[in-house]
């Protein structure tokens, strides 16, 4: 799946050049400097030594937008330099489409981003010696490719565009790395500074984190009394609710109503009950004893389930069968979802409620997040780890998800994902 | 009109789908296939047997494999004096009757008769056979250890599979996941602190090798116990050719004509290593030994003790037997039963004796281990009061690393080989991680 041709064509049309006007004639601030400066160097390197024209370019990448971008780069860079250039069409076979299309070079590059935006490859010439016969013999300059420069942000987001389907972004690092699972998770402002913070049930603590990852208070659980049927698996719910954490950790025989006082995180002595959702309209449950179950109160269906959320009368319920339903506001029926995991959360993103669900595979190495709305669909995202949990969140004054995701180490991650625009 | 389709596409259910798996599912019988010495190992005092033995008697607690304790049957606290142990609620024997510091303290004394890995636990204890006695009396909520010297490690140590509370004589007399429901089964314990298992029981075969594998292919086995294994994971079980202080000269004969790796090669098999120092090369010990000396000659005999059920320790005391018949000497076997051994050799039978011994995963902790192997208590204080003086961990591991160094010739205690787990596991088995001991923790085990 590759980006719109809109959304091509107006990073290119940054990227090309610098400070390029819209048609609105505005300023238009994107652009990378990182991949001009990179297909600067491979464009010296290749009139250097002075090919035969015309060149056929064909670039590859994980990330289709940041391939056609490099390609188009490289094509009107070489052109200008005095080596007439196209961009190669198709994937396969490049030497024989570059010959097919009347190239007499062709310049293969692979571009991917880590640590550094890099792009290797190489030059030849696609002519054959009409005089070697049936063996297809070249000859002709030939040339390695190697350029690497420090990525900026218009590389990065010419990377990021190209993973995952169009409309979900991952980011690239993790929010914070617990040692312990995540059991469950929620954001809201407490503190009501217009910043959003995430509450995590870990399995020992409880934490509250700023929208940098920044642990902001804890508050341990050990010496608790202990629920008498325990959970070996990590669970619980949790929501911040009007200045306050309410957290209901399965291993423990009652809940707690923790208060922010600015850096500590201090218990009030009242006792919440579990919901599914933590907005107004939340639904009342209770623990199932010696399970990672709900039981919704009173029963929609006399059914435990694994989670579920309520935002703007809509109302989402994820059960261990690994099907979900979605009751809408004014549709009498639920629409129906199936091979859905234990996390799931309802979230509202310009004007349209869609539900994001992980998915049933028993043990993933690598889970996908999956986002269906009322009028589209967002499609799947892999995420490393198992997803456990999703909660929507406003951070930075964007509406997100926050995913708690299990990692192979015994530990977990809080990543982030957003919906690009 | 076409992401209408796909909604309704995506929103189809299957009328027959199973149930989904992003979580554990309960239910189920865990089936394990053990090798015949795996079975053997009453006591799991072999990386295998203390896996097969933790379902039905657990250990105090987890260590993780970054060094984080995680209570499992009892909590602890840090006093002025020393550490306090406080058993949870829901730690109880499968009679019904709770552990208690009286039970606790009842059953490591006994212990104390037959572990080296469990004296060496509790040798920066003072006076710990009274403070024991004296536990086992009273009844109160927590077990005061009080410390003869400052000691860090206490905690993880105390995670040690040999520490594992036992109610009567029987190695299954346990806290469990598990209650055992006859020999070769066990039953879920709903109430067990940390949760009950997610499948309802366990069933244990021994088998030979090869049915054993066959049974892990064939899936008619989830966990086979005693072969296989992967060589990254830690290796703790350490072997050592311990003396008396005559028959020195004997060791003084051996080390030279050892080639380590060609024993492990040879007569252990993997997952096992060469250990040329005191420490295993897990721990940060030497990898490789120093240049060796030129073989010397000897004369007389001598007796070694081995333990009769492990097929390694055989192997490797013919081995020696070879080395010392090169050197002149003529060394008898004596076979004994693990418990019989570490009785006997400490009542003063025998020249020389294998000893293999499971290991904390910090690296004083296993230095504590070894020096109760030499058996100098005076020694051992003197060594441990000034180790355990060093607080920062990081310090006291490179601390503890340079004096195996230094005490590598002047100690009774021969190091020779590591093992690591042998075991395999159906790929279908979720959440089975390994402790800071490099154990499988199977309590988590469930499969979709």
């Amino acid at each position: 799946m590759s980006p719109g041709p809109a959304l091509v064509a107006a990073l290119l049309l940054a990227a090309s050049g610098a400070g390029a006007v819209s048609s609105a004639g505005e300023q238009v601030e994107v652009g990378s400097k990182a991949l001009e400066l990179l297909v600067a160097r491979l464009s010296e390197r290749i009139l250097a030594v002075r090919p035969e024209g015309p060149a056929a370019i064909a670039v590859q990448s994980a990330s289709p937008a940041l391939a056609n971008a490099a390609a188009a780069l490289l094509a009107s860079r070489l052109s200008a330099g005095g080596l007439p250039s196209f961009v190669l069409s198709g994937e396969e076979e490049p030497a024989s489409r570059a010959q097919a299309q009347g190239g007499a070079t062709l310049v293969q590059v692979v571009v991917r981003l880590d640590a550094d935006l890099t792009a290797a490859g190489e030059l030849r010439t696609v002519r054959r010696n009409f005089w070697a016969g049936r063996t297809p013999v070249t000859d002709g300059p030939a040339l390695a490719l190697a350029a690497s420069v420090t990525p900026d942000t218009g590389a990065r987001v010419l990377w990021a565009a190209g993973q995952g389907p169009v409309g979900l972004v991952l980011h690239p690092t993790p929010l914070v790395h617990f040692g312990e699972r995540t059991a469950a998770v929620a954001a809201g402002d407490i503190d009501g500074d217009g910043h959003g913070e995430v509450a995590v049930l870990l399995q020992s603590e409880v934490q509250l984190i700023d929208e940098a990852g920044r642990i902001l208070a804890r508050f341990p659980l050990a010496g608790l009394p202990p629920a008498q049927v325990p959970v070996r698996e990590p669970f619980g719910t949790i929501c911040i609710r009007e200045g306050h954490i309410e957290v209901v950790p399965a291993n423990l025989a009652a809940g707690l109503t923790l208060r922010f006082t600015g850096s500590a995180l201090t218990s009030t002595g009242v006792v919440p009950r579990p919901t599914l959702g933590c907005a107004g309209d939340a639904l009342p449950a209770r623990l199932v004893a010696g399970v990672a179950r709900l039981q919704p109160e009173p029963p929609p269906a006399n059914r435990p389930v694994w989670g579920g959320d309520v935002r703007r009368g809509h109302r989402a319920l994820l059960f261990p069968d690994g099907t979900a339903t979605w009751s809408r506001p004014g549709e009498s029926e639920p629409q129906q979802i199936s091979g859905v995991g234990a996390g799931g959360a309802l979230v509202d993103w310009a004007d349209e409620m869609f539900f994001a669900a992980s998915s049933d595979a028993a043990n993933p190495s690598e889970d996908r997040l999956r986002v269906v709305g009322e009028r589209s669909s967002l499609g799947d995202l892999p995420i490393p780890g198992r997803i456990l949990q999703i909660c929507r969140a406003v951070m930075n004054g964007r509406v997100v998800l926050v995913l708690g995701v299990w990692t192979p180490d015994g530990g977990s991650d809080l990543r982030i994902v957003w919906r690009r625009p | 009109m076409n992401t209408r389709c796909l909604l309704v596409l995506l929103a189809v259910v299957s009328p027959g789908a199973a149930s989904a798996a992003a979580r554990a599912r309960d239910g189920g019988t865990l089936r394990l296939a053990v090798l015949p010495e795996v079975r053997a190992d009453r006591w799991g005092e072999t990386p295998e047997g203390a896996v097969l033995r933790s379902l039905v008697a657990s250990p105090l607690c987890r260590v993780e494999p970054g060094g984080r304790v995680q209570p499992v049957l009892a909590s602890f606290l840090r006093t002025a004096e020393g550490v306090s142990i406080v058993p949870r609620a829901g730690a109880r024997f499968p009679s019904g009757m709770p552990l208690g510091p009286a039970e606790l303290a009842r059953g490591w004394a006994r212990v104390l008769e037959r572990s080296p890995a469990a004296r060496a636990v509790l040798a920066p204890v003072r006076d710990v056979g009274a403070v024991l006695e004296q536990a086992s009396l009273t009844k109160s909520t927590a077990l005061l250890l009080p410390l003869a010297h400052p000691w860090p490690d206490l905690e993880a140590s105390l995670c040690h599979p040999a520490l594992a509370p036992v109610w009567g004589e029987g190695p299954g007399d346990g806290v469990g996941a598990y209650a055992t429901d006859g020999g070769d089964r066990g039953r879920a314990v709903p109430a067990f602190p940390e949760g009950r298992p997610h499948p309802d029981g366990f069933v244990v075969t021994a088998l030979s090798r090869r049915a054993a594998q066959r049974a892990l292919e064939t899936r008619g086995a989830q966990v086979l116990l005693g072969d296989g294994g992967e060589p990254s994971a830690p290796a703790l079980l350490a072997t050592y050719l311990v003396s008396r202080p005559a028959t020195r000269p004997l060791v003084a004969l051996v080390e030279p004509r050892l080639d380590r790796a060609a024993l492990v090669r040879s007569f252990v098999g993997g997952p096992a290593s060469a250990m040329p120092g005191l420490l295993p090369p897990a721990l940060g010990g030497l990898d490789r030994a120093a240049a060796g000396t030129t073989p010397g000659r000897g004369s007389g005999t001598a007796l070694l003790l081995y333990a009769a059920d492990r097929p390694g320790q055989r192997a490797v005391a013919q081995r020696l037997q070879i080395l010392l018949r090169d050197a002149g000497v003529q060394l008898t076997l004596a076979a004994r039963s693990p418990e019989a051994l570490d009785r006997d050799w400490r009542a003063g039978q025998g020249d020389l004796a294998l000893r293999s011994v499971l290991l904390p995963p910090a690296p004083a902790a296993a230095l504590a281990t070894v020096l109760e192997l030499a058996g100098d208590p005076a020694a051992t204080r003197r060594e441990l009061s000034t180790l355990g003086a060093v607080p920062d961990a990081a310090e006291r591991a490179a601390r503890t690393r340079e004096r195996a160094l230094q005490m590598a010739g002047t100690l009774p205690v021969l190091p020779l080989y590591v093992e690591g787990l042998r075991g395999r596991l159906d790929p279908a088995l979720v959440d089975v991680r390994r402790d800071g001991f490099g154990l499988w923790m199977l309590d988590d085990a469930w499969w979709p």
